[in-house]
């Protein structure tokens, strides 16, 4: 069985990015970069499923050749090689980031596609399900507890009202949403046995992005209210001020 | 002519609310670009409520991805829309993304303002967990933006639709095995338009009881902070903030919720914050509209009651 996982390296969003002088990117200096926390799930489950019955675990990255260190530490889990799709060019259009890793995954027989949810920088939530449309792969996106027996993969996705188990016939994509499964850390042996791991580096040029980032700001700050007094006494105050409000 | 197409969601043959603000953002952008309304619901509905001149719709069934796509690119070739809108929802955000593959046009997800300028969409959406703002400009024909629940306000809209029935392709890959349903969850986190919250001042799950009370009678549901859900008395799924989910309701009511950046990034969005926190200190009445300095335990069954007694 053939696994690919596909991982972004995205700033540690613990504090807010600086934003850069032009306007439209962050002060990459400003912020230290990590794994795509989404992403680690995805190398998580590859791994159990490695463990559970047998696989071949392969990253891919698409980003600049200053991304390998990351893509060193992604590989450190455990997953068995690596490949950069590299690109000096920015991420900034779902679309065209889609077709860059489509293009690298089709006719490479892989049973499974895993990918985070979504990457922490951008938000956008769309590289795993555009990817899988266009590789007519079926999807289950946003993901948990996924099982491959049979040929077909079984997941779970929360909706209204309770969890819908998904079922879709491999080769398939699944985007993984934070779960019980704690990604695993990497170990001082995986570290090292990571640095001996294959790491393929492809030149990659993505297509026009149709949609342009114009701006990157600061939200408007959100003004305080008041304390509107202490104990059950309060409580009377409350729900006239949200009467007022309309909000009850 | 620049032709609007929002996809709607239905629970019950009642449109839901942050299907309402799609179409509700749907009418004046089809205002602005001088074009029609449109929709597609998957199930019967009350589509008067839509405000379209015509609603496509199909029979309903669960959400699989591949089945509510062909039957969304068949309204699409229908309608050939200039522009189209999606609450962003899970399945609002899954659907969309597979039209923008298969139609090769570009989505900008989860907007919280969105204005049409010419052929041009403009769009802001939250990033970096909604600690900054990017503004874009989508090009290309059609242009698909899909919308956060609750960031915009769904008017009263009224007509009298044409429906018109489409297929709905069974796809060859994937089918839902079973649906699991858990009582306890009435409506997702993300689009709950009350959320009550409770964080490590609760002190273990079964205290959680009291914010459910209060969350019944305000017709909500509730949420927790990080510290609540690693210590077990709270599922991750009702985490709320930076590494659980963003939530935007009309009321947000924290309890025992210090209120930290990495919780803050999840509900700033809320139309009106309350804090409940017996730490006059506590970072969370910075943003709270309305705060209360006291014993959760105390002020939560208080406000329970004064609410019931209405």
């Amino acid at each position: 069985m053939r696994i690919a996982v596909c991982v972004k390296q995205v700033p540690d969003t613990v504090k807010a990015p600086r934003i850069a002088p032009d306007g439209t990117s962050i002060d990459a200096g400003s912020v230290s970069f990590v794994v795509n926390p989404y992403d680690e799930y995805a190398i998580e489950e590859a791994l159990r499923i490695r463990e559970a019955q047998g696989a071949e675990v392969a990253l891919v990255m698409l980003g600049p050749e200053s991304n390998m260190g990351v893509l060193r530490k992604a590989l450190a889990m455990g997953a068995d090689s690596a490949v950069l799709l590299r690109t000096e060019q920015p991420l900034t259009s779902p679309l065209a980031v889609a077709k860059a890793l489509a293009s690298y995954l089709k006719d490479r027989r892989f049973d499974l596609i895993l990918f985070g949810k979504q990457a922490v920088d951008m938000d956008n939530a769309q590289a795993g399900i555009l990817v899988a449309t266009l590789l007519a792969m079926p999807c289950i996106s946003g993901a948990v507890n996924p099982v491959v027996a049979g040929g077909t993969l079984r997941a779970e996705r929360e909706v209204e009202g309770g969890k819908l188990v998904v079922e879709a016939a491999l080769p398939a994509v699944m985007t993984a949403e934070k779960s019980d499964h704690e990604p695993r850390y990497a170990s001082i042996k995986g570290i090292m046995e990571a640095r001996k791991k294959q790491v393929d580096i492809i030149d990659v040029l993505l297509e026009e992005p149709k949609m342009a980032l114009r701006r990157i700001e600061e939200p408007p700050e959100r003004k305080g209210g008041r304390i509107l007094g202490e104990g059950a006494g309060a409580v009377a105050a409350l729900v006239q001020a949200l009467r007022d409000a309309r909000v009850v | 002519m620049a032709d609007v197409l929002v996809w709607g969601e239905q629970h019950n043959g009642s449109l839901t609310r942050p299907s309402l603000e799609a179409f509700t953002v749907g009418k004046r952008v089809a205002g602005s670009a001088g074009g029609r309304l449109l929709g597609a619901v998957a199930g019967k509905a009350d589509f008067e409520k839509t405000g379209a001149e015509t609603v496509f719709t199909c029979s309903a069934q669960d959400y699989i991805g591949e089945a509510y796509a062909s039957f969304m690119l068949a309204a699409v070739r229908k309608a050939a829309p200039a522009f189209i809108i999606l609450p962003a929802t899970p399945n609002g955000k899954d659907l969309a993304a597979r039209l923008s593959a298969a139609l090769d046009c570009c989505l900008a997800s989860e907007c919280t303002a969105v204005s049409q300028n010419g052929p041009s969409l403009e769009a802001r959406r939250p990033v970096y967990a909604g600690k900054l703002i990017a503004s874009v400009e989508l090009s290309g024909s059609p242009q698909i933006v899909t919308l956060r629940p609750h960031a915009f306000e769904a008017e009263r809209l009224s007509s009298s639709p044409t429906v018109t029935e489409l297929p709905l392709e069974q796809p060859q890959g994937a089918s839902v095995r079973e649906f699991r349903e858990e009582k306890r969850k009435k409506v997702d986190l993300t689009e709950a338009e009350v959320v009550v919250s409770g964080g490590r001042g609760l002190g273990g799950a079964e205290q959680f009881r009291i914010l459910e009370e209060l969350a019944d009678v305000l017709g909500g549901v509730v949420g927790a902070s990080r510290p609540a859900v690693d210590a077990g008395w709270r599922p991750h799924s009702d985490q709320v903030g930076q590494t659980g989910k963003v939530v935007s309701p009309k009321l947000y009511i924290a309890c025992g919720i210090s209120g930290q950046i990495q919780h803050r990034v999840g509900m700033q969005d809320s139309k009106v914050i309350v804090a409940i926190n017996k730490d006059p200190d506590a970072p969370i009445f910075r943003i709270a509209d309305y705060g209360i300095v006291g014993d959760l335990f105390e002020v939560v069954p208080a406000l329970t009651k004064a609410l019931r007694a209405r």
